[in-house]
């Protein structure tokens, strides 16, 4: 190629993307989100199934395992922020799912009248706070210590939940939550509930989509990537590691929330570290830095050990048996990002 | 968060040379060896000043120090006349000094146009939160900074261009090290740390990358510390250079008159 060649090459090149700037000046990175009658058809797909799905699988059952899936969405796609999108190896997120549940068992059982949405949102606080508080020794300690530090935490939770008998009622839980109302409608019925729970998870998957995919989300992922060179570009690896702990934590406190209004009771025995392993197992299946991946992981772990009942107790080890296969098979979850082996070494 | 003052860049390309940079007194010792040894260099605005010296004469350490990777024993480290030597290596890039690593360092899960933009986060005027919710001031910058980086990438021909949306891990070696140099011009930097840019490129490449590299500093005007084996290229490059030998000033001055020491001679061939 002669030199004049490659410079008219390179200017068609930058008046290329230029173009490609100006007629879509907000760039979206994924190639299959370019097409807009696409996105639109699924779209509007996804939404009537989902807005639909009460009246398409009506039993009791199939509902119980949509608010199921639709409570652990915002676990999963929190605990992916941390782990899939910061890096940081957290084991105890049942701990930040049990202050959601309890700061909402305990306004609204302590005092009477308390608006269910006000409830929810210091929920979100209080679990977020908890996630900003653990977030500073995790600045310290990182890969596998961290797992270690955040399995206490799960643990300590739990031990206070259990002891601390005048605010959690200890091992017998809180009971008596009233039903979630708003404005004074009562969600009574299962139907009306599922969509409390399908608009607090879009609500969460949006805010993780718009949050990952802006400049935040990019930061966020260069910390994780080369401490040493996103510092020298000025990226402030304590803001990036806190603030994915303080989401990914706030959105666990969503989920307490929404628990302990769908049990109408919240006890300790929830959140123990099998509860955080489950979290856990849910990203590492459905792949880290992936919010799909994420929906998809709680719905394979809520709903398949339904459908395979006839398994009885066998169907417990199902997660096992997934992520055995799908390490030798897709190690980075089927729809990750990320590789699970840097988490251990950095 | 961003610090204030004169250390803040503008976006159009700055007409009067900066980044004069003094290193005064660098002592670093790694348990008892002594990397650096009271060290001092002055780096003028807007040339290039080359640091040689063989293995283990403290090139990196130097480097380190100036970047704020490594934290010296004592120095004095002054940028166009503000101390920047309390600060940690996030706020010494926020005030300006660049740097690419010996060993390339990039973010490997992202394509090469994210990690020049990652280069360009101290430019940014509007916060995350205002990214997070796009309001318009936030996406009219973003465009900007995305149209700046195709700008740089552009200085290396048709090497990048086509390949924006790739992951950096497919890149070859060299081309790993291109995005690396205009990931730290992004930055709008006042001074440029380039350790070792050549290494491990063939003639060809390094000849080339040699041409390219003033053209790059003159974007913004900075001045740049080159650490580099390849003698050829220093002469090319560099109207000074300091030559260090067991963290210690060897030689300094123009390179070929440099390259006629006897001392330096002797350093390099490692007589005894």
């Amino acid at each position: 190629m002669s030199g004049k060649d490659s410079k008219d090459n390179v200017a068609d090149l930058r008046q290329d993307h230029a173009r490609a700037n100006e007629s879509s000046p907000r760039r979206i990175p994924h190639a299959y989100l370019r097409k807009p009658l696409a996105i639109g058809a699924v779209a509007i797909v996804g939404a009537s199934l989902l807005a639909g799905y009460p009246w398409l699988f009506g039993t009791p059952l199939m509902l119980q395992i949509a608010i199921s899936v639709l409570i652990y969405v915002p676990l999963v796609v929190g605990q992916n922020i941390i782990t899939g999108n910061s890096g940081q190896l957290s084991m105890g997120h049942a701990a930040f799912y049990a202050v959601g549940a309890y700061c909402t068992g305990i306004l609204v059982t302590r005092l009477d009248g308390f608006p269910a949405l006000a409830a929810v949102a210091l929920a979100i606080v209080g679990a977020g706070l908890l996630g900003l508080l653990i977030g500073f020794p995790a600045l310290r300690v990182s890969g596998d210590y961290l797992f270690i530090l955040t399995i206490g935490l799960n643990l300590i939770v739990v031990s206070v939940a259990t002891q601390w008998e005048a605010a959690t009622g200890g091992a017998r839980g809180l009971t008596r939550i009233p039903l979630f109302s708003v404005g004074g409608y009562e969600f009574r019925t299962p139907e009306d509930f599922y969509y409390v729970v399908l608009i607090a998870a879009v609500l969460c998957v949006g805010v993780a989509a718009a949050v990952l995919s802006s400049r935040f989300g990019r930061l966020l992922e260069a910390a994780r990537d080369d401490r040493a060179a996103a510092e020298a570009c000025g990226v402030s690896i304590t803001g990036m590691r806190l603030s994915a702990f303080v989401i990914g934590s706030s959105m666990a406190g969503l989920s307490g929330a929404m628990f302990a209004y769908n049990l109408g009771f919240v006890g300790p025995q929830s959140f123990t570290l099998q509860q955080s392993l489950l979290i856990f197992e849910m990203v590492i299946i459905g792949g880290l830095a992936s919010i799909r991946g994420s929906i998809l992981g709680a719905i394979i772990l809520v709903a398949l050990p339904e459908a395979l009942r006839f398994l009885q107790d066998y169907r417990l080890g199902l997660g096992g048996v997934i992520i055995l296969i799908l390490m030798v098979w897709r190690p980075n979850g089927l729809l990750g990002k990320g590789v699970v082996a840097p988490l251990v070494k950095s | 968060m961003i610090p204030s003052g004169p250390a803040r860049a503008t976006t159009a390309p700055a007409t009067a040379a900066r980044g004069h940079l003094t290193v005064d007194d660098a002592y670093v010792a790694f348990g008892g060896i002594v990397a650096l040894d009271g060290l001092s260099i002055d780096v003028p605005a807007g040339v290039i000043t080359g640091v040689i010296g063989p293995n283990g004469s403290g090139k990196t350490t130097l480097i380190d120090v100036i970047s704020g990777a490594q934290r010296p024993g004592r120095a004095s480290i002054v940028l166009d006349g503000i101390s920047v030597g309390p600060h940690g290596a996030r706020l010494r890039a926020r005030a300006g000094i660049a740097r690419t690593f010996q060993h390339v360092r990039l973010f490997d899960s992202m394509t090469v146009l994210e990690n020049a933009l990652i280069g360009g986060t101290r430019v940014y005027q509007s916060g995350l939160t205002a990214a997070m919710l796009r309001l318009p001031r936030s996406r009219t910058e973003e465009a900007r900074q995305r149209q700046a980086a195709v700008d740089i990438l552009a200085i290396f021909g048709d090497r990048l261009l086509p390949r924006l949306d790739h992951p950096v891990g497919t890149l070859s070696y060299a081309n790993r090290r291109r995005v690396e140099i205009a990931r730290a011009i992004m930055l709008e930097p006042r001074v440029l740390l380039l350790d070792e840019p050549t290494a491990g490129m063939n003639p060809h490449e390094s000849f080339e990358l040699a041409e390219q590299i003033p053209g790059l500093l003159q974007r913004y005007g900075c001045s740049a510390v080159l650490v580099e084996h390849k003698v050829d290229i220093v002469v090319q490059l560099c109207k000074e250079v300091y030559v260090l030998d067991h963290g210690q000033l060897l030689a300094h001055g123009n390179p070929t008159t440099v390259q006629q020491d006897p001392k330096v001679q002797e350093a390099f061939l490692g007589v005894d």
